[in-house]
């Protein structure tokens, strides 16, 4: 699904953000990717996005050479990948429903097919009672709801969410990373970018340790992993 | 169609949550559009009087006594540019110099005879090609003389062509001022919705989908000027057109002869303007593909 071979990521001249990365994450898999700041977890995941060029090495994604895709189709590629930011990202002018809907009207959904789907997809993140709602209406684990919504909505192969525990509290941290890995569960590919352990430590899934451009550790055993690096 | 009636939507919403900066803009563009208007209508005006007074200003071309009157008028008319030519008679000229200096003149030369040439009055279909012509009628057999009003002519073909050149000037200089007035308006837009379109290219929105609202709202804001110029370009001009005729019975063009032509050239000037002011600020901001464009600022 991701494979990342060799691949360096160089700021300026000397700026070493990611060192020789090999990495794969099959199909429909969830992996945490954990490290302090500035340990190259945001540079790998722009780098997967195409918001950045890789200074050396490949990265493919569904047997796609990223290297290969051209600046007008680059939004067709990110419409195969959902976002969750930390800081949710909702447009505070629309309600719950047309933050969700603006990511299928964006993409040219027919305006039929997104009354069918966005109370859907709302359901799934249990905000269907809260369509006609502001954002600031709501509270922080609701608000990264509705940022899941609009992530999956458009059915994308993958989801990259950026700390999305990040803003909330522990109890909704939980029902977040719990929805993602329902969202999982349905053969989605999701990399979560953390560094709360105690969520790393609750599921059992893959985790990545990133220290300084370099992969550390990669086990789904978090206590093989230097704990104490994950602190930022 | 869906994302079509959207950006259509948040082009005209987008014009009302930046009202003051797209009052600012209105107001500019008509402005620009106004004055080139009058720059416009003071050169149509200019050129109209010049006709006429083209078309009053003959000049006179005495022959030679011995000259045929027929052959050469039938000479002077295959000239080109020339649009009239009446037959002047030396007893017409004798008894007009009898209207003004009184019948006594006619007795210093009765015993010779009339004294004066035959002549012809002859009008120049374009003034500016005054010396060419005069060079033709100079070489027809029978012309003697030709009244010398070349400085006249190189006057009104300097008013004409200064009028010109200041016209195209005023033009070019006010569609520069409105497009920087555009492009700075609709940069606001971008830079206020940078958020959204953030999301929007991390969700994979192509450049046309997030350009279009800009050129929407770029458009009306060009329309809207367009219309705002020329019904206040119409009802001053029918005022001043009013005025002037009651105060000096003065040749002035009416408005309807430009108004249907004015109208189109305006609307496509705002929309042009328009057009081309959203797509210089959008553009410069959705070249810049990485560094935090989408997600990580």
């Amino acid at each position: 699904m991701i494979e990342i071979n060799k691949v360096c990521k160089i700021y300026g001249k000397d700026i070493v953000a990611l060192d020789k990365i090999n990495l794969c994450i099959k199909e429909g898999e969830f992996v945490f990717i954990v490290g302090a700041s500035g340990s190259g977890k945001s540079t790998l995941l722009k780098l997967v996005l195409k918001e950045e060029e890789i200074s050396s090495g490949s990265i493919f994604v569904s047997g796609r050479n990223l290297s290969g895709i051209k600046k007008r189709d680059l939004p067709y590629y990110r419409r195969t990948i959902g976002v969750v930011f930390q800081d949710f990202r909702l447009i505070e002018k629309m309600t719950v429903f047309e933050n969700v809907a603006f990511a299928m009207r964006v993409v040219g959904a027919a305006e039929r097919n997104i009354k069918r789907r966005v109370p859907y997809v709302l359901s799934l993140v249990s905000l269907e009672d809260k369509a006609k709602r502001f954002p600031c209406e709501l509270s922080g684990g609701e608000k990264q709801r509705v940022g899941l919504a609009r992530a999956i909505v458009n059915n994308p192969k993958v989801i990259i969410a950026d700390e999305p525990t990040g803003n909330i509290d522990v109890s909704m941290s939980y029902e977040i990373v719990d929805l993602l890995s329902e969202i999982n569960r349905r053969r989605t590919t999701v990399i979560v970018v953390t560094h709360d352990l105690t969520i790393v430590e609750r599921f059992p899934f893959r985790v990545i340790e990133l220290s300084h451009g370099k992969i550390r550790g990669d086990s789904k055993d978090v206590t093989t992993l230097a704990s104490e690096s994950f602190v930022s | 169609m869906g994302s079509f009636v959207y950006s259509l939507k948040e082009g005209v919403k987008s014009l009302r949550v930046n009202g003051f900066m797209s009052f600012a803009s209105v107001l500019v563009i008509t402005c620009c559009l106004l004055l080139t208007g009058v720059s416009f209508l003071i050169s149509e005006n200019i050129k109209f009087a010049l006709k006429i007074i083209e078309i009053q200003n003959s000049i006179t071309i005495y022959l030679k006594f011995n000259a045929v009157p027929k052959d050469v008028q039938d000479k002077i008319n295959l000239i080109s540019n020339i649009s009239s030519c009446n037959f002047y008679s030396k007893e017409e000229a004798i008894k007009e110099y009898e209207e003004i200096l009184g019948k006594k003149i006619t007795t210093f030369f009765e015993d010779e005879g009339n004294p004066l040439p035959d002549a012809f009055h002859v009008s120049m279909a374009n003034i500016s090609d005054y010396d060419s012509t005069i060079l033709e009628l100079k070489k027809i057999d029978g012309v003697d003389m030709i009244s010398d009003r070349s400085e006249t002519a190189k006057k009104l073909s300097d008013i004409k062509k200064l009028t010109a050149i200041i016209s195209l000037w005023v033009i070019f200089s006010f569609a520069a001022i409105s497009l920087i007035i555009v492009s700075n308006t609709i940069r606001i837009t971008v830079h206020n919705r940078r958020f959204e379109i953030n999301i929007m290219k991390s969700i994979g929105a192509t450049n046309g989908f997030i350009r279009f609202p800009f050129i929407v709202e770029g458009m009306i804001i060009g329309l809207i000027s367009a219309s705002i110029s020329i019904f206040t370009l119409k009802f001053v001009y029918d005022k001043i057109f009013e005025i002037i005729n009651n105060i000096i019975p003065l040749s002035i063009i009416p408005f309807e002869r430009f108004s249907n032509d004015m109208a189109i050239v305006f609307a496509v000037s705002g929309l042009i303007l328009g057009i081309i002011g959203s797509i210089f600020s959008i553009g410069g901001y959705l070249k810049k593909e990485g560094a935090g464009a989408v997600i990580w600022q």
